[in-house]
């Protein structure tokens, strides 16, 4: 029986956590180390490294929730904007990774809720401050759960509504080429457009129930 | 009883982890130490199941830029800071430094039209005007031109096109240079002379009538921008890889005969044809069948709208040709019903 991760002191398996780091790769501590430093001395090279590393792994994680290109890629650059210009940098206690995927979460669940209830007015991203949002562990486990039944039911669309669907927003392909590519007319690729969006709204209609809940117990 | 590990994080990130195991890492997670463990598993499984292809560099660009602006600019803090008492908010020297950045900011914005000014032609029309200079432009359907208001500073008369454009350009006293820029950086230069330049997504092509130009364009491979003389008769052609050819053409008249409304096809195929037709016209053409769009066309034709052109089509390949709004469909005639 493999030992407990938190006394996991001694622990050779590799792949347990908390296990000795293999020399090569640098772990998150040493890096997380190293960039200490780097925000001590030259802020600006911390902030592009931490772009460098994560940018892409951190859209991947909200494209799932949003289901479109621009807007992950509009919540992840907005956070290190931020994260830049606020010198926030100076503020984690946490790992920087933790700090980035907390965020982006944070921020994507906003959107969502934005996109719901689609009132701008009191859904401003800074609603609730971002060092406040501690979610309980239940909370973190539903999150991911969530982008799990949207996919689910993205699944359920016919293979080739499906495709257009993604073809669209995953690859940011316009209409006419989606038309083109899969040889069918533009005006089918609307109706598939539609069809699949409107799928997304409702399951996260059906689930906003507790994203609301989530954003207001805090 | 199971132990969070590596590999059962892993599972739970790919969807893959029962109720039990879920509700096993909820209850891991109690202890805030393993929250960055739960992350870091996180961050591994999206860096090896990307969900499309991100282009992190042309991002962190922008990342760089927006970092160089924030840093140029004081930081908004001062709003937050309370203020001494008695100082005014909006001092007059504050009003004016604001209307000055507001009047810079107008002409920043309307730098464009103040400028420059831009003739563009709608799907099926044909424009013909004449520059400051003296010379003349044959604009092409879906095309734009864009010519700067100003002559004063300037050591060249430098235009911009995207579509197609005959240029019959007159040689000014002082030997000024006319260069036509292209979107994928093939440049004419010439002094005096007739020519036409097609810049579209598919191609950018210059065929000259007369005189003699130059050309320049990026070289592969981060090579000198190598210049190009063309003779008249000759043609070069960039196409949509950046290759670059030049060969003679021996019926140059078929590069300007659209401002005429005449289509010349020469062993052009239908497939050409089509985007021919989508790029003046803005029509969707489907093709029905591959053979079909590789067959060939030789002849010319006067069409002065786009429904004439069809029907010629239409006749001259006994082709099915069916419009409905912006989309056209070509197919085969079925010999048997």
């Amino acid at each position: 029986m493999q030992q407990p991760l938190r006394n996991s002191t001694g622990v050779s398996d590799p792949s347990v956590y908390g296990a000795h780091p293999s020399p090569a790769a640098p772990t998150e501590g040493q890096l997380d180390w190293h960039l200490n430093h780097l925000f001590a001395t030259d802020p600006r090279q911390g902030c592009e490294l931490l772009f460098r590393k994560y940018y892409g792994a951190m859209c991947s994680h909200t494209i799932r929730y949003v289901y479109s290109k621009e807007v992950a890629e509009d919540i992840v650059s907005e956070i290190f904007y931020n994260f830049w210009k606020e010198k926030l940098y100076l503020t984690i206690t946490t790992s920087y990774q933790a700090y980035l995927f907390r965020a982006v979460r944070y921020r994507t669940l906003n959107y969502l809720r934005w996109e719901l209830s689609k009132s701008r007015q009191n859904t401003d991203a800074q609603a609730v401050d971002l060092a406040d949002y501690q979610p309980s562990p239940s909370e973190i486990v539903q999150y991911d759960e969530l982008h799990r039944k949207v996919e689910q039911a993205i699944d359920k669309l016919s293979p080739q509504c499906k495709r257009a669907f993604l073809l669209s927003r995953f690859e940011g392909k316009k209409y006419g080429e989606i038309a083109d590519e899969l040889n069918i007319n533009v005006k089918t690729v609307e109706t598939h457009m539609s069809k699949a969006l409107a799928m997304l709204r409702a399951v996260l209609k059906e689930e906003r129930l507790w994203v609301v809940a989530l954003l207001l117990c805090q | 009883m199971q132990e969070v590990t590596k590999s059962l994080l892993r599972e739970y990130h790919a969807g893959r982890a029962t109720p039990l195991q879920v509700k096993l890492i909820e209850d891991w997670l109690k202890n805030p130490d393993n929250e960055s463990l739960f992350y870091q598993a996180l961050f591994e499984w999206e860096s090896e199941h990307p969900q499309y292809l991100v282009d992190t560099n042309a991002a962190l660009t922008q990342y760089r830029h927006y970092m160089d602006e924030a840093e140029k600019q004081p930081r908004p803090q001062s709003a937050v800071l309370p203020t001494a008492p008695g100082r005014r908010l909006f001092s007059p020297w504050m009003v004016a430094a604001s209307s000055l950045l507001l009047v810079f900011l107008g002409a920043w914005l309307l730098r464009e039209p103040l400028l420059y000014e831009t003739y563009t032609t709608s799907f099926g029309e044909i424009k013909r005007f004449q520059l400051a200079d003296g010379s003349s432009v044959v604009l092409n359907a879906n095309s734009t031109l864009r010519v700067p208001r100003l002559a004063i500073g300037r050591k060249d008369r430098e235009v911009f096109l995207t579509g197609e454009a005959e240029f019959s350009v007159t040689h000014t006293v002082d030997h000024r240079r006319f260069v036509v820029r292209t979107q994928r950086q093939l440049n004419v230069e010439v002094l005096g002379t007739e020519f036409v330049v097609f810049a579209r997504e598919r191609a950018t092509r210059v065929m000259l009538m007369k005189g003699k130009v130059q050309l320049s364009y990026p070289a592969p491979a981060h090579a000198r921008v190598r210049p190009l003389v063309l003779r008249p008769g000759e043609q070069a052609t960039l196409d949509a890889k950046g290759r670059l050819s030049i060969r003679p053409e021996i019926h140059p008249k078929k590069y300007n005969a659209w401002k005429d409304h005449l289509f010349v096809f020469e062993n052009t195929s239908l497939r050409e044809v089509a985007d021919l037709i989508k790029e003046n016209y803005g029509l969707n053409v489907d093709i029905q069948g591959t053979e079909l769009a590789e067959r060939i066309i030789t002849g010319s034709f006067n069409a002065d709208t786009v429904d004439e052109l069809l029907d010629v089509l239409k006749e001259l390949m006994r082709i099915n040709v069916v419009r409905h709004k912006n989309r056209v469909v070509f197919s085969e005639k079925n010999l048997k019903p």
